[in-house]
């Protein structure tokens, strides 16, 4: 969602945002939901240490392939050094 | 949890898994990952879940009960219920949900007497795969307006 201070659209927000000019000080705000980078808010809870996690995965995967938890997991296993997530044993 | 490519029907529909943080690598800590239509319907027979419930709503043979749902025992007082069941107008509704319960209550009775009951246990929860074949086909498990049928 690109908007301005206004409340209207605005397609020159575009270029500022793909040069990173938009932040919360701006004229220009960019809001996203986060999905494109972690559609399941799994990176975040490890990055805060949770320590219970529940995550009800409901992308859209009609193969069930699980991306987004893949995806999630290498996320937090390059990122977030030395923590892993690994199918437990019990 | 296993791709639709390689699941089976006995594939478990869900996951646990440890997370071992760096500053205290003694205790792990828990996920536990659900996928609301991640079912053996929509695995094992590699087709849509939509085709699944057109075929169930269209052809009386195979209206068999069709159970939604994962359940989490003992994470709240209740049990939690992720229903993303594909509901024409015309079905009544919440059917799948009663026979959810139907089935809970039969799993329950047979995991007392089971050795290796396809139960997880960890950290204090509980988490019971519901959805086998023999549960849906099992004459326990059917509906009143089945058994009149």
């Amino acid at each position: 969602l690109e908007t301005k201070r206004s409340g209207r659209p605005l397609a020159a927000a575009t270029p500022c945002r793909s040069l990173r000019l938009t932040n919360d000080k701006s004229a220009n705000i960019y809001l996203s939901d986060g999905g494109h980078f972690d559609n399941l808010g799994l990176y975040e809870m490890i990055r805060r240490r949770c320590r219970f996690i529940l995550v009800v995965d409901a992308e859209a995967d009609k193969d069930f392939a699980f991306e987004d938890l893949g995806k999630a997991i290498r996320q937090v296993v390059i990122d977030l050094d030395a923590t892993s997530v690994s199918r437990t044993s019990k | 949890m296993k791709t639709a490519r390689v699941a089976t029907k006995d594939s478990p529909t869900f996951a646990v898994a440890d997370i071992i943080y760096n500053e205290n690598r003694s205790r792990p800590g828990t996920l536990i990952y659900l996928k609301p239509t991640y079912f053996y319907e929509t695995v094992s027979g590699r087709r849509s879940l939509i085709w699944h419930r057109q075929r169930r709503f269209s052809a009386r043979e195979h209206d068999r009960p069709v159970v939604l749902g994962i359940a989490v025992r003992k994470l709240s007082p209740a049990w939690l219920l992720f229903d993303a069941q594909f509901m024409p107008a015309h079905t009544k509704p919440f059917a799948d949900m009663a026979e959810f319960f139907k089935v809970v209550k039969h799993r329950a009775a047979r995991l007392k007497a089971d050795p290796e009951p396809a139960v997880a246990q960890t950290a204090g929860v509980t988490l019971v795969s519901l959805l086998r074949p023999d549960d849906c086909c099992d004459k326990a498990v059917r509906t009143p307006s089945e058994s009149n049928r």
